[in-house]
């Protein structure tokens, strides 16, 4: 409360909710917001402001990649019609890579920075949350596809569900590693499978 | 060295010149000694149209000097050899006869006797008098001033001691005089040679004290008139005033002198045709005086013998050696300032001041040009309040005619330059003294007037070697008031454009400028140059304005603006009357700081408040 009111003092203006219910912090109405800052500490500001409301609105809005093509989460995030500033891609590209020096994100190596996967949850918590969701169901001990841990009835109501493959493959990576599970070979990414082992055995 | 007078400084060391007055050259290292004790070791050296200055290089306050040129009669040059430096030597008049004020006036010019030109001794003096309010019309006069401005009734008497041993002379013995015809006229200067050569008190004793003076009869009403009166108050007719008739007579006798060079005659030996037998000095001063068959003022003619005869007297008591004093050019320079204090002699400028200030007189003396018109134009003559009004217009149409003149060629206005310059004076004082200073035209007016005002422009040919020591200290007698009133920081450009302004015609070149702001450190002057990381070159006053204090002044300027409003360079140049340029450096020393961040978009570069530091996630 005591933080909210410490920026509204700043003077800035709310913007309305969006129509997915997404707030936008004040500061995202703030001019300067949209120019990458020369100082180097007013930048690290800047950009930690940016990472944060990036992480917010894709956790939000459960999105996992960042394409600096896809017009449309971008005229959402980075373009403020309101006070008619918009972020250069280049200035997109500086916050992400900011981002990913402090591990909140990661480049698509193919994309030349074009690409990038917001980890608004980090593959360890993605993998506690899958395995734990995996021995609740009771499907330990079974293989199990990507596809139905993605896009499955049973995850319907689960957060990582439509997790992006990328992710989702950056999770099993992490419960492999760990001995919880193995993963089997697929035809195609989806078709990939996955057996866990019995918890903590 | 007992005629070198202490002389004035400014807050940088350099000379306070006379109005005038004019910088021939300058030196460094040069010391000046008269045989004995080595008083003045080391200093600069000016050379002015009326003075040589010297101040000295380690105590400028406590050591400096200055010497007139008239006492000088004679310049020695000694070029140096191996060790010794080349040096000069002045020879000096006689000592006495330059001891008394008085009779030093009158040796430069002997118009000291008229009351018309009392003024010129008042600034040749060097001393400010109180400014004093006329009589009649309550005018406040400067002190310089033996007239009022407005109505031209003299100065009251008690305020004009310092000149009461100036015989005044009598009206109707002047008018007799004028009376005179030519052949008469050399009689009785003759006469009346004779008569001050016997007894000079006698000569004095010729004028009477105008304070007896019952007063001047009007030839048209009787009116009995005050003695000061130029004019009949009643009537308005031309009075035979004793000043305007003197004042003719002496501008007549001066023309006289400037041809026969009557001054020169006081070293030079007896002319070989001599008629009088008296066999003394005075016979050849007589026989100029005869040859040259003009008009003679005898007062002035008498007090000319009684300052020559004391000067003769003199001339026993004083040792030869102390009349001559040597300077030494340790740092070369001989050459050039020999050959300028020679035409500094040679031009005799304080010979010639007199006529200057009636030329000049529209701005200085307006009562002298009033007086002209008067005598020129006799045939419009009124009294009272509408003469007062009359004078008021002439003088409009006076300085009218100097305005016009002045600008009607470059050469022309360099001509006139001081005389502008006292005219800018003249105006911005009257505009202090009336109350319309409310109104934003008078102010602008005003700043303009006030941006006018080098009159003695340091330039190279002045001074030399030391040109860029001397441009700094002038620059910054100048400037700084200027920067102070511009918030303590102005770009060099700007500096550039005021200076140069200033000095109307010897501009400089931004190379002298930046060389002699470079010299601000050295020379412990109150300002420094400095240099933005842009590039941007600026003058600072010293400690005052601080980065850290300009960072916090814009950050604290920028948080009270309302939310959400940025502020560019323009703004804030126009909101401190600075120029865009320092704006700009100042905003991005700001924020550089942290204090303040950057917006930048198609309608510019903007800055807020650096929210982000502040802003709690």
């Amino acid at each position: 409360m005591s933080q909210a009111a410490s920026n509204a003092a700043l003077g800035l203006s709310q913007s309305p909710a969006l129509a997915s219910g997404f707030q936008f912090p004040s500061i995202h109405n703030f001019p300067p917001f949209y120019t990458l800052q020369p100082t180097a500490s007013t930048w690290n500001n800047q950009a930690d402001l940016w990472g944060t409301i990036i992480m917010r609105y894709y956790r939000h809005h459960r999105l996992y990649q960042l394409d600096l093509d896809d017009s449309l989460t971008n005229e959402q995030l980075f373009n403020n019609q309101r006070i008619n500033r918009k972020l250069k891609p280049e200035a997109i590209q500086a916050i992400v890579d900011e981002m990913v020096k402090k591990g909140d994100a990661e480049w698509d190596a193919t994309s030349q920075k074009r690409r990038a996967i917001i980890y608004w949850r980090k593959p360890e918590d993605w993998a506690a949350m899958i395995s734990s969701w995996v021995f609740e169901s009771g499907l330990n001990n079974s293989i199990l596809t990507y596809y139905e841990i993605a896009h499955g009835e049973n995850s319907e109501d689960q957060e990582f569900y439509n997790i992006h493959a990328t992710v989702l493959q950056k999770t099993m990576d992490v419960l492999v590693k760990r001995g919880v599970a193995a993963t089997f070979q697929g035809a195609n990414f989806e078709e990939m499978g996955v057996k866990f082992f019995n918890a903590g055995a | 060295m007992d005629r070198w007078d202490p002389i004035q400084l400014t807050s940088t060391f350099r000379p306070v010149l006379e109005p005038q007055e004019a910088i021939q050259t300058t030196q460094d290292q040069v010391g000046l000694y008269d045989g004995q004790a080595e008083d003045y070791p080391n200093g600069t050296v000016y050379l002015t149209s009326y003075r040589i200055l010297y101040i000295d290089a380690k105590d400028p306050t406590r050591k400096s000097i200055g010497l007139p040129l008239r006492l000088i009669h004679g310049v020695q040059h000694y070029s140096g050899f191996m060790s010794s430096s080349p040096k000069i030597t002045l020879d000096l008049y006689q000592r006495l006869a330059i001891a008394d004020p008085q009779s030093s006036s009158d040796l430069i010019s002997s118009q000291g006797t008229t009351s018309g030109l009392n003024a010129n001794l008042g600034a040749l003096s060097l001393k400010s008098e109180p400014s004093w309010v006329c009589a009649i019309c309550y005018n406040s006069n400067q002190g310089a001033f033996i007239k009022c401005a407005v109505c031209g009734v003299r100065k009251p008497q008690e305020s004009l001691e310092s000149t009461t041993t100036t015989p005044t002379p009598d009206p109707f013995q002047l008018s007799e005089s004028t009376q005179m015809g030519a052949t008469d006229s050399r009689d009785s200067a003759r006469r009346s040679d004779f008569g001050s050569v016997t007894n000079p008190t006698t000569a004095n004793g010729l004028g009477t004290d105008t304070q007896d003076t019952p007063g001047i009869a009007c030839p048209a009403c009787t009116f009995h008139n005050d003695p000061f009166m130029i004019q009949c108050e009643i009537c308005g007719a031309e009075l035979q005033d004793a000043e305007s008739v003197a004042f003719l007579l002496d501008r007549q006798q001066q023309h006289q002198r400037s041809i026969s060079q009557l001054p020169s005659t006081i070293d030079s030996p007896s002319p070989p045709s001599s008629t009088l037998s008296t066999g003394t000095n005075q016979v050849s001063d007589s026989n100029a005086l005869k040859t040259t068959g003009g008009n003679k003022f005898m007062p002035s003619l008498s007090s000319f013998y009684t300052r020559t005869a004391s000067g003769n007297g003199s001339s026993k008591q004083s040792p030869e050696d102390a009349n001559s004093v040597k300077l030494s050019f340790r740092a070369g320079g001989n050459g050039n300032f020999h050959t300028l204090l020679r035409a500094a002699l040679a031009a005799r400028v304080w010979d010639s001041k007199p006529k200057k200030r009636v030329a000049e007189s529209s701005t200085a003396l307006p009562s002298t040009t009033a007086l002209e018109t008067a005598q020129a134009a006799p045939s419009i003559k009124v009294g009272g309040i509408s003469g007062i009004m009359r004078t008021v217009e002439t003088n409009k149409k006076a300085t009218d005619e100097t305005l016009s003149q002045a600008f009607q060629d470059l050469q022309g206005l360099m001509d006139k330059a001081a005389e502008m310059v006292a005219l800018a004076e003249t105006i911005s004082n009257r505009l202090a003294k009336s109350n319309t200073m409310d109104s934003e035209e008078t102010v602008t007016f005003k700043t303009y007037l006030l941006s006018m005002g080098i009159t003695s422009p340091v330039t190279k040919d002045t001074a030399g070697a030391v040109f860029h020591k001397e441009l700094a200290r002038e620059l910054v007698e100048f400037i700084l008031p200027i920067v102070e009133r511009e918030g303590g920081t102005m770009s060099l450009m700007d500096i550039y454009c005021v200076f140069n302004r200033a000095r109307g015609v010897e501009l400089i070149s931004p190379k002298d400028l930046h060389t002699a702001c470079q010299m601000f450190q050295d020379l412990n002057l109150p300002l420094r140059l400095r240099k933005f990381d842009s590039g941007l070159l600026v003058i600072q006053t010293m400690a005052r304005y601080s980065d850290d204090e300009v960072s916090s002044t814009i950050s604290k300027r920028i948080q009270n603006l309302p939310p959400g409003a940025g502020l560019t360079a323009v703004e804030l140049a126009s909101a401190i009357q600075i120029s865009v340029a320092l704006a700009q450096d100042q905003l991005l020393m700001a924020e550089s700081r942290g204090l303040i961040c950057r917006d930048e978009s198609v309608e510019g570069l903007r800055f807020f408040d650096n929210l982000f530091a502040k802003w709690e996630i």
